[in-house]
């Protein structure tokens, strides 16, 4: 299972917030990219959270830096809105492109990134929150209710081609109460590519907990705040 | 030393043109086959449909000159798709023929969950090792829905209870299904072999 560093950016830092929102400066973006790559992490996830506001994506220049001296994948997200959006960021150096917003407003956008750079380059993440029994996706940094189910929308996600879905539990994140584990599992059933988990790791117990239900687990908080690190985290 | 990365518009090729600098070396994107006359070291990188990446390379007219290039003896590396492309042919979407400088065949993962993504332990054959990749069970990392059958296999991984081909060498052409640019250190250190130590 891999276990991955999540680096939510506004501007020119990393920033932390809790159900995403309330956001505090963390550090900067190359300096803790490079201590998560020393501390061995199996990827990096970098996350422009206020982009879909802003309509843009201003990570190319972080990225390019971080590539230059960090030799894991890098996946980058947020105001990715086009197949020429995802392209500047892979020739800056991500590795795979996630989309969130963009692609709930037009999901035909998924199908033409996967045709023009591989399944295995598009993530499809989905920012979800509680409603009713279900779970409900929303955009714009988990501001705008999209009336649709979450679960349902992984599963179409994945039949227009994305290679993996990365599931952020608005409730949990932030919080360090331990992750959506049912969500999860919906999710992780639901389809057959890879899940990321998101959203609400406090412990390594909690990354144990998760573990049989994820591909993948994505960690911001407790990597931030220094509460344990990677090999601490590994199940 | 220099170090061709073949560009033809698949594959992160600012990774693969870091790493060759992290390992000393001076990296050259070729685009058009003059690009490979002189070349010592030419990588061929790739990621995304086999189909594609033929296309791609056909459509730049390298198909020939990178057969002609192995066949002279140079040294030549593929990776992930760019090892894939080595072979005589891949059934991804649909039966399409490679540059066919190995002998083998690409087929899909029985896994259920595909691609197969993560970091796994590399075991190297020990009938047929590659001198570029001697360390038994290091990790690296893995990208892909597809693999090689051939018998130039130097190395497996497992996936699910799968066996399948995590590196292939014939001679002066070497390859492997794992991305050493993006596998850190070690992943480095078997660039680095191909680079410095390749024919010696």
């Amino acid at each position: 299972m891999r276990i991955i560093a999540r680096l939510d950016i506004k501007g020119p830092n990393v920033i932390k917030g809790i159900r995403l929102e309330g956001l505090r400066v963390v550090g900067d973006p190359n300096a803790l990219a490079l201590k998560y790559y020393d501390g061995c992490a199996d990827e990096l996830l970098f996350m422009d959270s206020v982009a879909s506001l802003y309509r843009r994506n201003n990570l190319t220049e972080i990225i390019k830096r971080a590539a230059r001296d960090v030799f894991i994948p890098i996946t980058v997200g947020g105001g990715v809105r086009s197949v020429e959006d995802a392209i500047r960021l892979l020739n800056s150096g991500a590795d795979k492109v996630a989309v969130n917003t963009a692609a709930i407003e037009r999901p035909e956008l998924i199908r033409e990134l996967a045709e023009r750079l591989g399944s295995q380059c598009v993530v499809l993440s989905i920012e979800a929150k509680r409603n009713g029994p279900g779970w409900e996706p929303y955009t714009n940094c988990g501001r705008v209710p999209t009336g649709l189910d979450a679960v349902l929308w992984a599963q179409h996600g994945e039949s227009l081609g994305a290679g993996e879905i990365l599931i952020t539990s608005v409730d949990r994140e932030g919080t360090r109460q331990g992750m959506d584990l049912e969500l999860l599992r919906e999710v992780r059933e639901a389809v057959s590519i890879p899940v990321i988990a998101s959203g609400g790791v406090g412990t390594p117990g909690h990354v144990a907990e998760a573990a049989p239900h994820c591909d993948a687990v994505a960690i911001a908080d407790a990597f931030h705040y220094d509460r344990f690190n990677v090999f601490e985290a590994r199940p | 030393m220099k170090v061709a990365i073949i560009d033809y518009g698949m594959g992160n090729i600012l990774s693969v043109a870091r790493a060759v600098e992290r390992c000393g070396a001076e990296p050259v994107l070729v685009s058009t086959p003059e690009g490979l006359e002189g070349a010592e070291r030419v990588i061929l990188p790739g990621v995304g449909a086999f189909p594609s990446g033929m296309a791609e390379l056909d459509r730049r007219g390298l198909v020939g000159p990178l057969r002609d290039y192995a066949d002279s003896g140079r040294h030549l590396m593929g990776i992930c798709l760019g090892m894939q492309m080595l072979f005589d042919r891949s059934y991804e979407f649909e039966e399409t023929r490679g540059l066919g400088i190995i002998e083998g065949d690409v087929v899909k993962l029985n896994a259920a969950r595909l691609p197969n993504i993560g970091w796994l332990p590399v075991w190297p054959s020990p009938e047929n090792p590659s001198p570029y990749l001697c360390e038994s069970g290091a990790r690296f990392y893995f990208l892909h829905s597809y693999a090689a059958e051939t018998d130039a296999e130097v190395a497996h991984a497992e996936h699910e209870g799968e066996t399948f081909c995590a590196a292939v060498q014939r001679g002066n052409v070497f390859g492997t299904q794992f991305h050493p640019e993006k596998s850190g250190p070690l992943g480095l250190r078997v660039l680095n072999r191909f680079i410095t130590q390749a024919g010696t």
